[in-house]
């Protein structure tokens, strides 16, 4: 039974990442602009690695945590990081977006790594804290252009989309020796965040 | 497992991209038919109003039938009003209806309880005021637009209404519950960021 679990959030892992990858697909040649409806924003947090890892980072931990964190980080990321976002759209300054980008892959990549299992009290407010510096980062690049409603209901999905990919990842952890599996994972996402923070002081 | 596949095919099929039309829909079968592609084709009032209807069904059977009722009615009357104004857009609306998804999105995410008399209220409220824009996207549309078009939108509301509060009401699952938060909370993510994107613009937008 357990099996058949993590099969069908396996397959479902594997659907969100080709629903991912599809739009880099279609629109490789076709859209100049770039910026520009559903698709474009479906695209855009997928632009850079910095904010993939950080957002599969968040499934993978909600996974580690288990219910209710499971889904209670992914339905406050994209409310803060839309909150970043509308900062940056307005021009408001956040100090060391960069910084606190690249931190939040370090920090997520340690408590996966150890293990830790904070409490929602502070695992929610951590979580929203690393989605205002994503969000801010995206916000200050988007082109008023765009279709607004579009353009911002792709960028969430995607978003959304990454964090399933991690709970779906995340599934591994009921496999035997998948905690070591999902440890190590957050290593990776540990030395991502490093290498990251490195070239935001560089 | 079938459950789950069409549920994905669903998810797939509604991030399907939508042509912007900026001129009325010609659906070939007549204005009732083009006002009601309107509504599928014009992202903010369809997003709007599935928000809504996600907010006043998980609070209840009761709210979700007066949400069915209501927001038609407000709808019709509203976008009546938004044909025959000679207005062509509005920021303050712009404002308007991206503040609702942010309301009634954080709403469902939080999972607020309300007596169906508020639902009821919100319906009428914000119905009306998806109903104007629309009425006044009718009118940029098709300067010709007439009632005919109103009612098809307005009939594409009472649809849209009915399954999503029956959907709603019917799944009583955890797991159903928890798609529905995550949804609102997507509703809401999505008014922040068009907010910012109205305001930042000065509400000249592509879209």
């Amino acid at each position: 039974m357990a099996k058949l679990h993590v099969f069908r959030l396996l397959l479902a892992t594997g659907i969100c990442a080709a629903v991912v990858q599809f739009p880099e697909a279609a629109f490789a040649h076709v859209e100049g602009e770039a910026v520009s409806g559903f698709f474009s924003g479906l695209s855009h947090p997928i632009g850079g690695w910095d904010h993939i890892l950080a957002m599969i980072a968040v499934g993978l931990w909600g996974a580690l945590l288990g219910p209710p964190a499971l889904w209670i980080l992914p339905i406050a990321f994209p409310i803060a990081m839309a909150a970043g976002g509308m900062l940056g759209l307005l021009g408001i300054p956040v100090p060391w977006v960069e910084i606190g980008i690249a931190v939040s892959s370090i920090v997520l990549g340690l408590l996966i790594l150890t293990n830790m299992r904070l409490s929602l009290a502070v695992a929610i407010p951590l979580v929203m804290i690393f989605a205002l510096f994503h969000g801010h980062a995206h916000g200050t690049e988007l082109s008023p252009r765009a279709d607004a409603v579009l353009y911002s209901l792709g960028f969430v999905v995607a978003t959304g989309l990454l964090h399933a990919l991690g709970i779906g990842v995340g599934a591994v952890d009921k496999l035997p020796m998948g905690r070591t599996a999902l440890r190590a994972l957050g290593g990776g996402v540990l030395l991502g965040g490093t290498y990251f923070l490195i070239g935001a002081f560089a | 497992m079938r459950r789950s596949a069409t549920g994905v095919l669903l998810a797939v099929a509604l991030c399907a991209p939508t042509p912007s039309h900026a001129h009325l829909v010609n659906s070939g079968l007549g204005p009732f038919y083009d006002g009601a592609l309107h509504l599928m084709l014009t992202p903010m009032d369809l997003v709007g109003l599935v928000t809504l209807s996600l907010f006043a069904a998980s609070q209840g059977a009761e709210a979700g039938r007066l949400l069915v009722i209501v927001t038609p009615i407000a709808w019709f009357l509203a976008g009546a009003i938004g044909v025959h104004s000679q207005m062509t857009g509005s920021f303050a609306i712009a404002i308007a209806n991206a503040g609702t998804l942010v309301l009634l999105g954080g709403s469902v995410a939080l999972e607020l309880k309300t007596s169906s008399t508020v639902a009821a209220v919100a319906a009428a409220v914000f119905g009306g005021l998806l109903g104007f824009q629309s009425g006044v996207e009718l009118r940029a549309a098709d300067a010709d637009a007439d009632w005919v078009a109103l009612i098809g939108t307005v009939a594409a509301v009472l649809a849209v209404t009915v399954l999503v509060s029956a959907l709603i009401i019917s799944y009583t699952a955890f797991s159903f519950r928890v798609v529905q938060r995550v949804l609102g909370s997507w509703a809401a993510a999505t008014g922040l960021l068009s907010l910012g994107w109205i305001v930042g613009s000065g509400g000249n937008l592509a879209g």
